[in-house]
């Protein structure tokens, strides 16, 4: 799942460094990790999970462990 | 900069100052809405209230987004909402998203769309839920016309299409036969709506065409204008009410229609796709280089224009044929002397 959404977030933030710490995987922390490198991201992991985000889980999926937990509780559903 | 007291909320009329200089500051420092007062008011203005969700920071607007709703025209409740401008400070990150959220929950029980996005808008609005697409463009040329000022094209002899000879039954409406068609609605329009945005608009003068069968019962009705440009003209047709059945009636008036206002051509934008078959009849734009059928003319742009549009739908009905002219895509670009 890991390596699953670490291929998301390298194909959009291609020209920004992305920390090989998870922890350090946050908004703030990648230089293209703006509104829109947002939008990308989100849009390209629905794309590659085929599912949905909520409203609320757009706004708050600002960081990795947080992406790959909520992609963990989508798959348990 | 403080990011810790956001709040949106509807904009009081008196917010209006600063709505303007926010979008004279972080938008367009020429924007018509800057200029003309009375447009502003007719889109925003609601009573007490201006259709503006305002993000306020420090005292401060950061991001606003305006909305357009169709019940201005039809005087239903719960009708179409449509987004205007929509503009967050890069500073408050998402706020464009939070934007949106909070129209979505204002109107609980609307549909909610998006018409003529870029295409970063088009993603947030993607990503928030709206179904979302690009209008299909279909034109006809006038084949009597020899010098074309306005349309460009390669070869007339590809786009000039079968004509029709069908006997239709279709008038003109305006404001004082338009309850002939006051049984008649489709979707959220209905008379009132096309009376009170195309009719009595004051800033374009529309025509209405409505066409009825052999018993005059009504099959659709369109709405359209006629842009005079360089000497020369073409026609918009940007509403439409109606089943795409025995459209070639339609394209059948769109022929006379060339005919009479001597227009280069007639083109519109729709959602709907048309059938293979019909095509023997009209245009689609396939955006390809040799032609160029203009949509901008406020100023006007010599190029083909994706139209992107989006929408939220809350009710079970699904799959809206939209037109160009739904929401403020029609609003004026430019102020004119006339």
């Amino acid at each position: 799942m890991e390596k699953k959404v670490l291929s998301c977030f390298k194909k959009v933030f291609k020209n920004s460094k992305i920390p090989k710490d998870m922890n350090k995987i946050k908004m703030g922390n990648i230089k293209q990790w703006d509104s829109l490198g947002h939008i990308n991201l989100l849009l390209e992991i629905e794309k590659r999970f085929k599912i949905k985000f909520s409203m609320k889980e757009i706004s708050e999926l600002k960081n990795m462990k947080k992406i790959v937990a909520t992609l963990n509780k989508i798959a348990k559903k | 900069m403080q990011k810790n007291n956001l709040k949106i909320y509807q904009a009081n009329y008196s917010d209006k100052k600063e709505i303007l200089k926010f979008i004279k500051i972080y938008w367009n420092k020429n924007h018509i809405l800057l200029k003309n007062n009375q447009l502003f008011d007719y889109y925003y203005k609601e009573k007490k209230k201006l259709n503006f969700l305002i993000a306020i920071d420090n005292l401060n607007i950061v991001g606003l987004l305006g909305y357009i709703k169709n019940e201005k025209y039809n005087f239903i409740n719960n009708s179409l909402v449509w987004t205007s401008i929509l503009k967050a400070l890069d500073d408050y990150p998402l706020l464009g998203v939070k934007l949106v959220q909070k129209l979505l929950n204002k109107f609980e029980k609307s549909d909610i769309g998006c018409m003529g996005n870029n295409i970063v808008s088009q993603k947030l609005f993607k990503l928030v839920g709206f179904e979302t697409d690009i209008l299909n463009h279909y034109y006809l040329i006038n084949n009597k016309i020899k010098r074309f000022k306005l349309i460009k094209f390669k070869s007339k002899k590809k786009i000039v299409k079968k004509s029709l000879h069908l006997k239709v039954n279709y008038k003109f409406l305006n404001k004082d036969n338009i309850s002939q068609i006051k049984n008649y609605h489709i979707r959220d329009k209905n008379y009132k709506f096309i009376l009170n945005k195309y009719i009595l608009n004051k800033f374009y003068n529309y025509k209405v065409i409505v066409i009825q069968n052999k018993n005059n019962k009504v099959e659709n009705l369109f709405v359209f204008r006629v842009i005079k440009k360089n000497k020369s003209s073409c026609i918009r047709v940007v509403d439409y009410l109606g089943k795409f059945v025995d459209f070639k009636k339609n394209i059948f008036v769109f022929n006379k229609l060339l005919t009479k206002y001597k227009s280069e051509y007639l083109d519109f934008y729709t959602s709907k796709k048309i059938s293979k078959k019909l095509l023997k009849h009209i245009n689609k734009n396939d955006y390809n280089k040799d032609i160029v059928v203009p949509n901008y003319f406020e100023p006007y742009i010599k190029s083909n224009t994706y139209i992107r549009y989006g929408v939220f739908y809350k009710s079970k009905k699904k799959n809206y044929d939209l037109f160009k002219g739904e929401g403020d895509a029609e609003r004026p670009n430019e102020i004119r002397n006339n």
